[in-house]
């Protein structure tokens, strides 16, 4: 099954990206407990700080301005989820990340949102503004003369030594040193690649220079890998605040916030998205979609396991793009992936048998009432450029934001007795005119070459 | 000692229950042991009736005194004597009895035959020959890789067992009701039956392909249940005695019931998995394509449509 190794191979690279978002850092308290590598009393101690004494140092100075952030149910003393943030003004307006937050900003009769600061300070937070694109948001709380962070405007480059602090794992507040090496690669808005040993629960804490000037908020790791994680550059913490300062009104329901800045990301993603015509590429006699954008990245693969009776050239393209919505659930991305399928020891009956087999729709975990509709699909036999093809498609709506849908595309080729194109697109949280014109592009770039 | 005649006593459903030789007229009949036929039966008196011969192929039937009297065919004699005919049924008491010349004649034999079908193992020879073809050929159009040999092998087994299963089943309810097993009867039925779903599923699912279209698969369920009537009213004709309408409907409801149960658990499957994405699967090769199928705008138009049913 050398196809579907490949395949899932590939796949596994994409969910350790959606996984990296996914699994950033509001874990309940509990999970992230069992979890921490070193539960020792003074983990600041333990972690590799480059020179101990500035370290010593940064934390002394940087200490006071963080704060552990907190949701709660409502009326309760539970903690459903922990993350940081830090002070940006002195009088209490916070910084931290969309996903710290995002359960209180959806369910606000449900949750509630409170602070614990170092000096024992405790109280409540209120909701400002949030940037979900960039996975922000602006909290403030009562008090004064608070000490305040500064955001870092000098040039950094690859290299320079960064110290990340929060509260991993509510384990205590926590500094960790590691290196800036520039924006990551492969994301459709920028992200800062940080390598240093950020864990779940540090989430939109700063991470700062020598200068104790901030130039990334804490945000996601990558799951598998060692010590790859993600910040969000200042500078969109900078526009956040200045924004925010500009017009200090919150909105009204943070429910219409998100929706209306998922529409925007829907729409980023899909004019970034969208070529017309399409850039192709040649495998044998078809022309299948290509890199669309320098964000996303392809893959190739082949399978040629003696045992089955064809042979399989996978080429499969992604990105990382979706945003985090709640733990459930990302918004707005776009995969796709190209199968020449063919073989020569088949007669065309076994092998348009086999072609069915692979044009039903994996079955895979089972939806959430709460968050989805069900899928509702159409399938029919269409002319594309060149060659008939069946295809299928299914679509299903966000409950939340009933302007968001996930649409799904298979089709397969018929034109020839012992090779097919097997042609899979998925699309998540996308708005549905837009959505449908990319499937139509897609659809009109795959064509048949004699 | 020469027999005249039998007495036959009769159960309530007028089966006879004991039968008494008569050599002698008149019989005297009561709970009394001084009678000639002794009844058990309270309602009875202790002499009762006293029934004799009459010369003309007659009985005569003679009321001794009781208190409950006697009926003839349900109807109450209040008369002390009538005269009774071989096919009168004498009620006395909670008991009846009707009177039998010895010559009385009886219907001819009925042959024992054994049915059509029992009699043509070929054609069960046949039939099972067909339905493996039909199970081989499905089994090998799945066989894409050496691998997938125990999987084709599992799927051939697997159907073999159901039938073997669903033949021995009704052999086992004919052996047990009617006495009588009809093992090739209801093997031809069994084999049939699955051939007819393996031969309708296949052309349902061709025509999915061929015309494009899913008016005739929708329809599947329907055509499943025709073939499940047939099958269970052909069964149900070995294993009975019940006519042939009460069969039908019997056989119409059992399926019915059954399709129903299916019906609400694929309901039920889709209910809790929401992300079921079910649509028509079937490829075959392209020679087999008669319906030149959508532009791809009349394609992504008919996302509309969608948009609708999950709004719903």
């Amino acid at each position: 099954m050398r196809t579907s190794a490949t395949i899932r191979l590939l796949t596994a690279v994409c969910t350790a990206l959606l996984g990296s978002v996914m699994g950033s850092v509001s874990l309940p308290a509990q999970a992230a407990l069992t979890a921490a590598p070193t539960p020792g009393p003074a983990p600041a101690l333990t972690q590799p700080a480059p020179d101990d004494k500035s370290g010593q140092a940064i934390f002394a100075a940087v200490k006071p301005s963080i704060v552990q952030i907190r949701t709660l149910v409502k009326g309760s003393q539970s903690q459903t989820s922990i993350g940081s943030g830090f002070y940006v003004s002195a009088d209490g307006l916070i910084i931290t990340n969309f996903h710290v937050v995002s359960d209180y900003a959806l369910e606000p009769d449900t949750y509630e949102l409170k602070f614990a600061a170092p000096n024992g300070e405790a109280g409540d937070l209120k909701l400002l503004a949030v940037d979900v694109l960039h996975d922000l948001a602006l909290v403030q709380r009562q008090g004064s003369n608070l000490p305040w962070l500064r955001f870092n405007h000098a040039p950094i480059g690859k290299g320079t030594l960064g110290y990340a602090l929060g509260n991993p794992g509510d384990l205590g507040l926590t500094i960790v040193g590691g290196t800036y090496n520039g924006l990551r690669d492969h994301s459709l808005y920028p992200f800062i690649h940080f390598t240093g040993a950020i864990n779940a629960g540090m989430s939109g804490g700063p991470v700062v220079t020598e200068a104790q000037q901030v130039f990334g908020i804490n945000e996601a790791r990558m799951i598998d890998d060692q010590l790859i994680a993600f910040l969000v550059p200042s500078h969109f913490a900078e526009e956040l605040l200045n924004r925010w300062r500009a017009r200090p009104v919150a909105p009204a329901s943070f429910e219409k916030e998100v929706t209306s800045q998922l529409n925007q990301h829907s729409d980023n993603l899909l004019s970034r998205l969208s070529r017309s015509p399409m850039p192709t590429q040649q495998v044998g006699h078809y022309l299948i979609p290509d890199q669309l954008d320098p964000y996303m990245r392809c893959w190739g693969g082949v399978d040629r396991d003696p045992k089955k009776f064809y042979q399989t050239d996978s080429y499969f393209c992604e990105g990382s793009s979706s945003v985090f919505v709640d733990d459930e659930t990302e918004a707005g991305s776009a995969v796709f992936v190209n199968q020449i399928i063919h073989s020569s020891k088949l007669d065309p009956l076994r092998f348009s048998q086999l072609l069915a087999d692979q044009f039903s729709p994996a079955q895979g975990d089972h939806g959430d009432a709460k968050r989805f509709s069900p899928y509702a699909c159409q399938a029919s036999t269409v002319q594309l450029r060149g060659t008939p093809a069946r295809a299928a498609m299914c679509l299903r709506q966000y409950k939340l934001f009933p302007e968001l849908y996930d649409f799904t595309l298979k089709l397969v080729t018929l034109k020839e007795g012992h090779r097919a194109l097997l042609s899979q697109l998925r699309l998540t949280g996308v708005k549905y005119r837009p959505g449908l014109a990319f499937i139509r592009q897609y659809m009109n770039a795959i064509q048949w070459k004699d | 000692m020469e027999r005249l005649a039998w007495i036959e006593l009769l159960d309530r459903e007028g089966v006879v229950s004991q039968r008494f030789p008569v050599s002698h007229w008149p019989v005297t009949i009561g709970r009394a042991y001084a009678c000639d036929i002794i009844v058990d039966d309270p309602f009875v008196a202790p002499r009762h009736l006293q029934i004799s011969g009459n010369a003309d192929d007659t009985f005569a039937v003679e009321d001794l005194e009781s208190v409950n009297g006697m009926h003839i065919n349900g109807r109450r004699v209040l008369n002390r004597t009538a005269s009774l005919t071989p096919d009168d049924i004498v009620r006395f008491g909670h008991s009846q009895l009707r009177v039998r010349h010895s010559a009385h004649p009886v219907a001819d034999e009925t042959p024992i035959v054994p049915h059509t079908w029992d009699r043509q193992p070929r054609t069960l020879l046949f039939t099972a020959l067909i339905l493996l073809c039909l199970t081989g050929a499905a089994g090998f159009l799945s066989y894409n890789s050496e691998d997938s040999m125990i999987e084709v092998l599992t799927m051939i087994m697997g159907v073999l067992s159901v039938t073997g299963i669903w033949v021995s089943g009704w052999t086992l309810v004919g052996r047990v009701f009617s006495g009588q097993t009809h093992f090739v009867a209801h093997a031809v039925i069994g084999t049939v039956g699955m051939s007819v779903f393996w031969v309708t599923d296949a052309l349902l699912n061709l025509s999915e392909f061929s015309f494009n279209t899913t008016v005739f698969s929708d329809r599947a369920s329907l055509i499943d249940f025709i073939t499940l009537s047939a099958m269970l009213y052909f069964h149900l004709r070995l294993v009975s005695r019940l006519r042939k309408p009460q069969l039908g409907m019997i056989a119409a409801t059992a399926s019915l019931l059954l399709w129903g149960v299916a019906t609400v658990t694929s309901m039920v499957e889709s209910d809790q998995n929401l992300a079921l994405r079910d649509y028509s699967t079937s490829i075959a090769p392209a020679a087999m394509l008669l319906d030149k199928g959508q532009s791809i705008d009349q394609f992504v138009n008919g996302a509309d449509d969608l948009k609708q049913q999950v709004q719903e």
